[in-house]
């Protein structure tokens, strides 16, 4: 077992070089590219879902070939060989083929599907904790997620020294990937890396939390629905927090938009931190703003599907679902010093200025944070 | 340990609805319980059981003059203490009945209340007046609102009920008013809609949804009762027990089959079912299948000192006919007054 997760890592650093070598070091070219995608592909999507609603009835195909087209066009334009993109894709997917056997994607489906129907049938005084998470499932589900953070994203973690042992504490982070894969990753660094191994609770939007299935599964694995009270509960516990101020509005970055941060909502975790004398960590995430390079956001159908948006990347929804396997790109996490908050009164939550003033800091150093690190990464594949 | 001293008896206790779940076990246990005394039972129908000290009258609280007469009752016995347990325990298709039974009856309830020497009230609502509503916190306190209104008639009579004893408490002060919220009830002797929802075989669920849920044991429920019986305790107060458990493993444990169906068709499936009069609840419900209704029961442990002795787990246990032993029982209970002496 040891020797082919080895073998494993070797082959996605292999990737990675294939990535590099057809889309450039993830600067100039991989830059020009999606943008020269973005640039003329959402007119032409607008177009074409206006025509789709008028007429209903686009075929597929289609669709398909005016794509493709369109997507060599843009790739040499931005200087990027066509055999090359075709060589890496052909590697990548015959990476996952090979990582995803049959029996063993079988496997995790069925002991997913036994923990829908049957919550895990064998064992009957296994209890949830009362935020829903089931230390069972995410055990059963941890070696994907442990895959995911050692060989496909590589993920480096930064500063782990910096989260207290016990505590309540508040980590504060940019979010992206249009799925919140941040929040799960930076779940696995403090299992894996952090001394105490402590269990990260991480809130997730609304939309996610309500979302069919996949919702059911972040609340078992630890998520926590985003609402002041449910912070304020955790931190009364003495947990772990990972807050994501820019919501939705950064969970659905475009890519252009990518390492620019959102406006941090109204400052609720600042308040959060004042009245519960609660210390804020930030937290930079690089790498995970390149895994679904969105390029374009369809609102008419994102209305219809009762989702906040629906991304369209240079894979989805062109490729069905093997257009949803994120990017393999690398990814750092650094933790920062926390901030303290207890020289403020819980009075002072309610002086509106003070909160936004505190709440553009900490903005600002996680913004700094990520400049930097990504001024030190020389390629988005390999680090 | 400190035993109650023998000289604090509760007595001239009016009871409504007992022929209820709730109104029988809480009259059972009075009537057997020493310290209580001159236990009046209100019901049109007979209680199900005999009764050792109790007395029971029939009557009526929908009829139109049912306030003067209940005053009047109130006046004979001397009473002191009512508990209005006479609502409806499950929703029922004719809406119009529903309101003269929760809304009216309250009504004529309250203005007996106000026109006799009684002293405190105490209403048994239920948790289910917050609602599942997909932005509920995890854990709902009593300052949250009860916007079971939002969903269904049934709930929204409910919490009408308790904005009418809310009201009642601004207007005479001086009054006890108590309103205990207990969540979804279990136990060996329990039956109502939610306990049929659970012994069908086939349990229809929402597909790609798993909502954690609570329950309460009926005898921690008595218990609640009787601490508010004995002293006074104005306020709302949630009565759960510890822990939650997602709706699948509750299937689980029973040893039932979960039926998961998309939830486009669940909704109208279950409006259909309920116009068809077969559904027991209309598709409203639903709501409770797939978003979170959890109540908080520290405010119970501050300010009643109430503390159940059974966990949501054990509830759950109890009711599928596995209930804890006696000994295991009695310990707890002298753990939880220690604690509280």
């Amino acid at each position: 077992m040891p020797r082919r997760k080895k073998d494993i890592a070797n082959r996605f650093q292999r990737l990675a070089r294939h990535l590099e070598k057809a889309l450039g070091l993830g600067g100039a070219k991989t830059t020009r590219f999606i943008e020269g995608l973005s640039k003329n592909l959402g007119p032409m999507l607008e177009n074409l879902e206006a025509a789709a609603v008028l007429s209903k009835s686009i075929p597929l195909d289609t669709l398909k070939s005016i794509f493709q087209a369109y997507l060599k066009q843009v790739a040499k334009d931005a200087g990027i060989s066509w055999e090359d993109l075709q060589e890496t894709l052909k590697d990548m997917t015959q990476l996952l083929q090979e990582w995803f056997r049959p029996e063993e994607i079988f496997q995790t489906a069925s002991k997913l599907a036994s923990f829908y129907l049957w919550s895990g049938a064998d064992d009957l005084e296994r209890e949830v904790d009362e935020f829903g998470m089931d230390t069972s499932l995410l055990e059963a589900v941890r070696p994907l997620f442990e895959f995911l953070f050692r060989d496909y994203w590589r993920v480096e973690v930064q500063g782990i020294e910096n989260i207290p042992s016990k505590g309540r504490c508040l980590l504060v982070a940019n979010h992206s990937g249009v799925l919140p894969f941040d929040g799960a990753m930076i779940t696995i660094a403090c299992l894996n890396e952090h001394r105490a191994k402590r269990h990260v609770r991480f809130l997730i939007e609304d939309f996610v939390y309500h979302f069919p299935f996949l919702g059911t599964f972040m609340h078992r694995i630890g998520a926590v629905r985003a609402c002041p009270e449910n912070a304020a509960w955790l931190l009364k516990k003495n947990q772990l927090v990972l807050v994501f101020p820019e919501g939705v509005k950064g969970l659905g970055k475009l890519y252009s938009e990518r390492y620019q941060l959102k406006r941090f909502g109204r400052g609720g975790f600042i308040k959060l931190a004042m009245k519960n004398k609660t210390p804020i960590i930030p937290v930079s995430v690089i790498g995970a703003e390149e895994i679904y390079p969105v390029i374009w956001k369809s609102n008419i159908l994102a209305k219809a599907m009762g989702v906040p948006y629906l991304p369209v990347t240079p894979t989805f929804p062109w490729l069905g679902p093997i257009g949803m396997i994120p990017l393999p790109t690398k990814w750092t996490i650094e933790i920062g010093k926390p901030v303290s908050f207890s020289r403020y009164k819980p009075k002072q939550a309610e002086d509106e200025i003070l909160v936004n003033k505190l709440s553009e800091k900490i903005r600002t150093e996680i913004q700094t944070m990520v400049d930097k690190n990504l001024k030190k990464r020389k390629s988005v594949w390999a680090g | 340990m400190r035993k109650p001293s023998k000289a604090a008896h509760t007595s001239n206790i009016a009871i409504t609805g007992t022929s209820g779940f709730l109104g029988s076990t809480l009259l059972k246990n009075l009537d057997s319980n020493p310290r209580f005394r001159n236990i009046l039972a209100i019901d049109r129908k007979q209680p199900p059981f005999k009764l050792k000290k109790a007395k029971w009258v029939s009557f009526d609280l929908i009829e139109g003059d049912a306030d003067q007469k209940l005053a009047a009752l109130f006046e004979k016995y001397k009473t002191k203490t009512v508990v209005h347990a006479a609502l409806l325990t499950q929703p029922i298709r004719n809406l119009e009945e529903a309101h003269e039974v929760q809304s009216v009856g309250t009504m004529h309830l309250l203005n007996a209340a106000a026109a006799a020497p009684v002293h405190k009230l105490i209403l048994a609502s239920t948790t289910d007046v917050y609602g599942a509503f997909p932005d509920n916190p995890n854990f709902l306190t009593e300052e949250h609102l009860a916007r079971g209104t939002l969903l269904s008639p049934f709930l929204k009579d409910k919490v009408e009920v308790e904005e009418q004893f809310l009201k009642f408490q601004k207007k005479h002060p001086t009054k006890v008013v108590t309103v205990l919220r207990p969540a979804t009830i279990l136990g060996p002797t329990v039956n109502n809609f939610k306990t049929h929802f659970f012994q069908n075989p086939l349990v229809p669920t929402a597909m790609g949804f798993d909502p954690l849920v609570q329950f309460v044991h009926e005898s921690d429920v008595i218990r609640a009762f009787i601490k508010v019986l004995e002293k006074d305790h104005p306020g709302i107060f949630n009565v759960v027990a510890e822990g939650v458990i997602p709706l699948s493993r509750v299937i689980h444990i029973l040893g039932k089959m979960p039926v998961p169906i998309p939830t486009v068709f669940l909704y109208p499936a279950a409006d259909f079912l309920w116009y068809a009069n077969i559904g027991v609840v209309p598709a409203e419900h639903i709501h409770f299948l797939k978003y979170l209704c959890i109540a908080d029961g520290t405010k119970a442990w501050h300010k009643l000192k109430f503390k159940p002795v059974h966990t949501t787990l054990e509830t759950l246990h109890s009711f599928n006919g596995r209930g804890l032993d006696k000994k295991e029982i009695t310990r707890r209970l002298e753990e939880i007054e220690d604690a509280t002496a």
